[in-house]
């Protein structure tokens, strides 16, 4: 469970989260809906510890302990995964090489054993089978050279590797034909379980079709407005964000 | 008694510090940095004495505003907001002042330093918020003389000066050119040098330029002409936001030396450089691009990109290049790129494929090569100009 | 030279006293006085019961040397050196000075050499700590010892082949590195007391990467080593320098010369991991290393490769050269240097084409970190004589905090239209995205660096014979674990 509370954040002089407060229970999929410049990305940034922030009041919560006070590798060890919006590449570093160093320090971390070659082989090659990534892929440099696609491919697919408690998906849908769209939401959907929860940022009510969310948030202006069904995204949909939400949009 | 000797002796009462500088260190030669791959022999053995016209022979300007004979300006015409100040005048402008005052003290300044000592400058004003065009000529008329015209040019804040200058010359000479330029605030300075002299003269130009905040240089410049032609560009970045935008040139033929060498300052943030060149060597001509982006400390931000190509077309022919950076500041965008080579043979295979005779695809090949250095010249008149010397520069068979 | 530790020679000032000059041969001494003159010379070489005609060259080279000024056109600062306050021959250090067990070494150093896995008897020899003389290695060098002579391959100290192979010596030494080249190879050539010869026989490939089992018996190899390679025709040798543990030396000067030679069809891999002692913070202490290594591709078709990883020594001066005389030779240099704490270093590589059809590639690799100043300086020249010639060079720059600096000094001259040569060039940084990326993904901040840092230095990296490249890849992870925040 991951509770966010009256949570203020500023980028220099700017408060870009204005009191902003929202939990996810075990087991569910939250999605966060809003304009440009609501906070969205601030917001993902900010659970998973990016520099840059500063938290002004309030507090976030993962099962219960706050993790305002980790860095952002402690608060991967606990569980938390964020699927970037623009995943960012690494020269010169094999992604396979950058998996397995990734899984076993969360492994270490939390006093497991490192795997050895044959299990972490076996546990990639079924996600890459899952969101038919070719073998090939994963002798390539981290996102260097990946279309959009295979770029959000490869989030998901170190999604199904780390195995994450919560994950915080952040437009992932941005730059992505339907085919990938539901390869990506299909790996997602895969992973829904009772005791692992997920927060869906988008800009578009598309994704929602394909990964069906338990509550639905509309955030502006550093708040959320507005809370609901699925329903509440098709109607924001059909009506814009002013006519639901009204100013604050 | 060779030229350099009997400079020397003329010189030797000359108590000013840039006349010492040029008496200390004479002509540089190869060991100086600067000076590495052009040899400067030609101008060291030449044994003609020393001698500059003491004053203009003409009166005339022709097509230009402003023409220099043998050193000495002739104004001709002047647009609106430009002024041309008296040595007196100068004085009381404490930018021209400066540049009427510098001292060079580095040794690979010493021929800058020789002509500062030697010339009377042409003060140039250009008003704020004006934008002016002047057309200027060098012209060396006198045989076996040295010319020193001499530039000092003060773009005032946010005004736009287009200076397009052609050298050439009617008999040996030797033109050493110093033009000194200072950009003011959000200023612009678009520069276009073409240097077409006789084949029997040297052309050595030193243009050094201060440029403030916000403000934008376009550099163009192309060697054709002389035995040898170098033409050194030195700017500071004295301010943040300053775009520069240099295309340069060489083209070699006979035993010409072909050289542009470029320094660039970056001494404040956020300044975008792009510094192009293009050597075309045939003959035993040599090409010689130096470029230098120094970053300093602050200058974070900073985005400079060289590229520099050169085709040569000849098995005597040479091309030398050094691409050069040195940075003290880490969050820059820095890069270099520079290739050599001959044409490509698939692209000529593919021209005469298709029925062109093979001189005529390499000729096509090396009118492309240029053709991406003038294409970047904003104003097409002198665009124009520059194409059609290039176009006889490779027709003609050139022995030298 | 200020870094000198006085507590070392301090028992030899004691009896050499101010005696500089005049200095009489008398090789009962086990080390000579402070100080550079002919009867040092005569002193060292008769110490090595040399050879008449080695003596008069090493006299030859210090006449050359008295005549040359130190090469100054390296971005480079440093105090003047005072060559007549440097100790030329000394006798191995006596163990007693050392630790007497690891407890007594720096635990810093104790650390670092934990992090790169070294065993701990290594560490100890590592340290200086004085052990019995019989450890493991020694066996298993014999036995390699043994295979090596099967295979005819000569791998000796240099000084064993002067007087076992006096012919090839002649024959070769100096003919690379001209005594004239510099001041420093001079003053090698002068001087030198230490270094390896090898020799592979025509058609043999060596059995073995030459000098991973010997590391522990190479290391007191001094100051002045000399390194003479020659590999005959369709022989290959993979030849492993230094070592990635950080080793205690006393001597600030160091001045190497290495001389490859490859003749047809001969192919010569020369890989080097330099971690000496780098200075403290403000740039004090730290070793001097100005070496010079070049190779002749002599023979047609000839191959040679230069790998190095840099990280230690306050200066480093270095430019493992190629020259390409031989048609269709070849020459490559990949390197990757580290600059920190006030580290200087001024490397690269001069590729020299005059056979047809040579081919040379340099990939050069700087990461700036700290204070530390970080030049590559290479030459690639493209004689009229090498028609069909190719160039690829790639040098990138890394730069880590503000205070560091990158610089790239390349000069390309081309005398023939029959080539191509091409020059690239970039700087980055680690930046703050890829920083959060990897440390989302649950890595430290150390790991997220080391990983970027070795993703950066891959294409040199993955050159290295396999188990120096792992020990590469940990090294620059610790070099730089402290200068990123």
């Amino acid at each position: 469970m991951i509770e966010i509370k009256n949570l203020h954040a500023r980028v220099d002089d700017k408060e870009i989260l204005k009191g902003l407060s929202l939990t996810i229970p075990n087991g569910e999929v939250h999605a966060i809906m809003g304009p440009n410049g609501a906070g969205k990305s601030t917001l993902a940034n900010v659970i998973s510890g990016k520099d840059g922030y500063e938290i002004t009041e309030g507090d976030i919560l993962f099962h219960g302990q706050s993790v305002l006070e980790m860095e952002p590798e402690e608060r991967a060890h606990l569980g938390l995964f964020l699927a970037f919006q623009y995943p960012v590449e690494i020269p010169g570093v094999n992604s396979m090489t950058f998996l397995r160093t990734a899984l076993n320090a969360k492994r270490k971390a939390n006093g497991e054993a490192e795997l050895d070659g044959a299990e972490f082989l076996r546990i990639v090659k079924t996600a890459m089978k899952n969101l038919k990534i070719k073998d090939d892929f994963l002798k390539r440099s981290v996102n260097v050279g990946f279309s959009g696609g295979e770029k959000k491919r490869f989030e998901i697919l170190q999604m199904q590797v780390l195995s994450p408690t919560f994950a915080v998906l952040d437009e992932t849908d941005s730059g992505l034909d339907i085919d990938a769209l539901k390869v990506v939401a299909e790996g997602v959907n895969m992973l829904r379980d009772p005791s692992r929860s997920f927060l869906v940022i988008t800009h578009y009510q598309r994704l929602l079709d394909y990964i069906e969310p338990d509550v639905v948030h509309i955030l502006a202006d550093g708040k959320i407005q507005k809370t609901g069904d699925k329903n509440l995204a098709l109607e924001l949909e059909e009506k814009g964000y002013d006519a639901v939400i009204g100013d604050a949009a | 008694m060779t030229l350099i000797d009997t400079l020397k002796s003329t010189l030797a009462d000359d108590t000013s510090a840039n006349a010492k500088l040029f008496l200390d260190n004479g002509i540089p030669t190869p060991k100086i940095e600067k000076w590495h791959y052009t040899n400067l022999n030609n101008i060291m053995r030449t044994t003609w004495p020393f001698q500059k016209a003491s004053h203009a022979s003409q009166q005339s300007c022709g097509e230009s505003d402003i023409r220099f004979f043998d050193g000495h300006a002739t104004v001709c015409s002047v647009p609106d907001g430009v002024t041309i100040l008296a040595e007196r005048e100068a004085s009381a402008h404490p930018i021209l002042q400066s540049m009427r005052t510098q001292e060079f003290s580095k040794r690979d300044e010493s021929l800058a330093a020789l002509s500062h000592s030697q010339s009377t400058p042409l003060f140039i004003l250009v008003d704020k918020k004006v934008e002016a065009t002047l057309v200027l000529e060098n012209f060396s008329m006198l045989k076996e003389s040295v010319n020193f015209p001499h530039l000092c040019i003060a773009v005032t804040e946010a005004a736009s000066l287009t200076l397009s200058s052609h050298s050439h010359s009617a008999g040996e000479a030797w033109s050493n050119i110093l033009t000194q330029i200072h950009i003011a605030n959000d200023a612009s300075l678009t520069l276009m040098n073409l240097q077409n002299e006789r084949k029997d003269t040297a052309h050595t130009s030193h243009t050094f330029i201060q440029a403030e905040e916000g403000s934008a240089l376009n550099i163009y410049g192309m060697n054709i002409g002389g035995s040898l032609g170098r033409q050194t560009i030195d700017i500071d970045l004295n301010g943040k936001n300053i775009q520069t935008n240099i295309a340069a040139a060489n083209l070699a033929d006979g035993k010409q030396t072909q050289d542009f060498t470029i320094h660039m300052n970056h001494n404040h943030p956020s300044c975008d450089t792009n510094v192009f060149s293009r050597n075309v060597c045939r003959g035993r001509g040599q090409s010689v691009f130096q470029g230098k982006f120094y970053v300093a400390q602050q200058a974070q931000q900073t985005d400079a990109e060289m590229s520099c190509k050169s085709l040569l077309l000849s098995d005597r022919a040479r091309a030398d290049s050094k691409p050069e950076l040195e940075i003290y500041a880490d969050d820059v965008k820095c890069g270099h790129g520079a290739t050599v080579g001959t044409l490509d043979s698939e692209s000529l295979f593919y021209l005469m494929a298709r029925g062109v005779p093979r001189k005529d695809a390499e000729n096509l090949l090396v009118e492309g090569f240029i053709e991406e250095m003038l294409t970047r010249i904003p104003d097409d008149a002198t665009a124009k100009i520059w194409r059609a010397h290039f176009a006889a520069w490779l027709a003609a068979t050139y022995e030298g | 030279m200020p870094a000198m530790s006085n507590d070392t020679y301090g028992s030899k000032e004691a009896t050499s006293g101010d005696y500089q000059y005049g200095f009489a041969t008398d090789i009962e001494m086990e080390y000579a006085p402070k100080g550079l003159n002919e009867d040092i010379i005569r002193f060292i070489s008769a110490k090595k019961n040399e050879p008449e005609w080695m003596l008069e060259w090493r006299l030859k080279s210090y006449k050359i040397w008295k005549s040359k000024a130190e090469p100054k056109w390296a971005m480079v600062d440093y105090p003047p050196i005072d060559f007549n306050d440097i100790y030329y021959y000394a006798a191995p250090k006596s163990q007693e000075d050392g630790p007497k067990s690891l407890d007594e070494v720096d635990p810093e150093l104790l650390r670092t050499y934990e992090k790169l896995g070294i065993p701990l008897h290594e560490q100890e020899i590592l340290a200086g700590v004085a052990v019995d003389a019989v450890f493991d290695s020694v066996s298993v060098a014999t036995t390699f010892k043994d295979k090596l002579a099967e295979a005819g391959v000569i791998f000796c100290p240099i000084s064993e082949a002067i007087q076992e192979h006096p012919e090839l010596i002649q024959k070769y030494l100096g003919s690379v590195v001209p005594q004239t080249d510099n001041a420093y190879a001079a003053l090698n050539g002068a001087v030198f007391t230490d270094g390896s010869f090898v020799y592979i026989p025509e058609g043999v490939r060596c059995p073995m990467e030459l000098s991973t089992y010997f590391r522990i018996n190479a290391l007191n190899t001094g100051q002045f080593e000399r390194t003479l390679i020659i590999a005959d025709k369709g022989s290959y040798v993979s030849y492993l320098e230094g070592c990635t543990a950080p080793m205690r030396d006393e001597n600030q000067l160091h001045a190497a010369v290495v001389e490859l030679v490859a003749l047809d069809d001969a192919e010569i891999k020369y890989s080097t991991v330099q971690n000496w002692y780098p200075g403290n913070e403000e740039g004090k202490g730290g070793i001097y290393n100005f070496v010079t290594k070049r190779a002749d591709c002599i023979g047609k078709n000839s191959k040679v490769t230069w790998i190095q990883v840099e990280t230690g020594s306050a200066i480093t001066w270095k430019y493992p050269s190629c020259i390409l005389t031989g048609d269709g030779s070849s020459g490559k240099f990949l390197s990757v240097a580290v600059t920190r704490l006030k580290q200087q270093a001024d490397t690269g590589s001069k590729m020299i084409h005059i056979g047809k059809n040579t081919k040379s590639t340099i990939i050069s690799k700087g990461i700036s970190a700290e204070r530390g100043e970080n030049t590559y300086r290479g030459r690639v020249a493209v004689m009229n004589s090498a028609k069909g010639a190719r160039n690829y060079t790639q040098c990138d720059s890394m730069l880590i905090g503000n205070n560091c600096a990158a610089h790239t000094v390349p000069y390309i001259d081309v005398k023939t239209s029959d080539a191509q040569v091409e020059h690239e060039a970039t700087t980055s940084k680690i930046s703050e995205e890829q920083m959060f990326y990897l440390r989302q993904r649950g890595m430290t901040e150390e790991d997220a660096v080391s990983m970027i840092v070795n993703g950066f230095a891959k294409d040199v990296l993955q050159e290295l014979p396999m188990e120096f490249a792992v020990e590469a890849q940990k090294l620059l992870g610790i070099t730089l674990e402290n200068s990123v925040g």
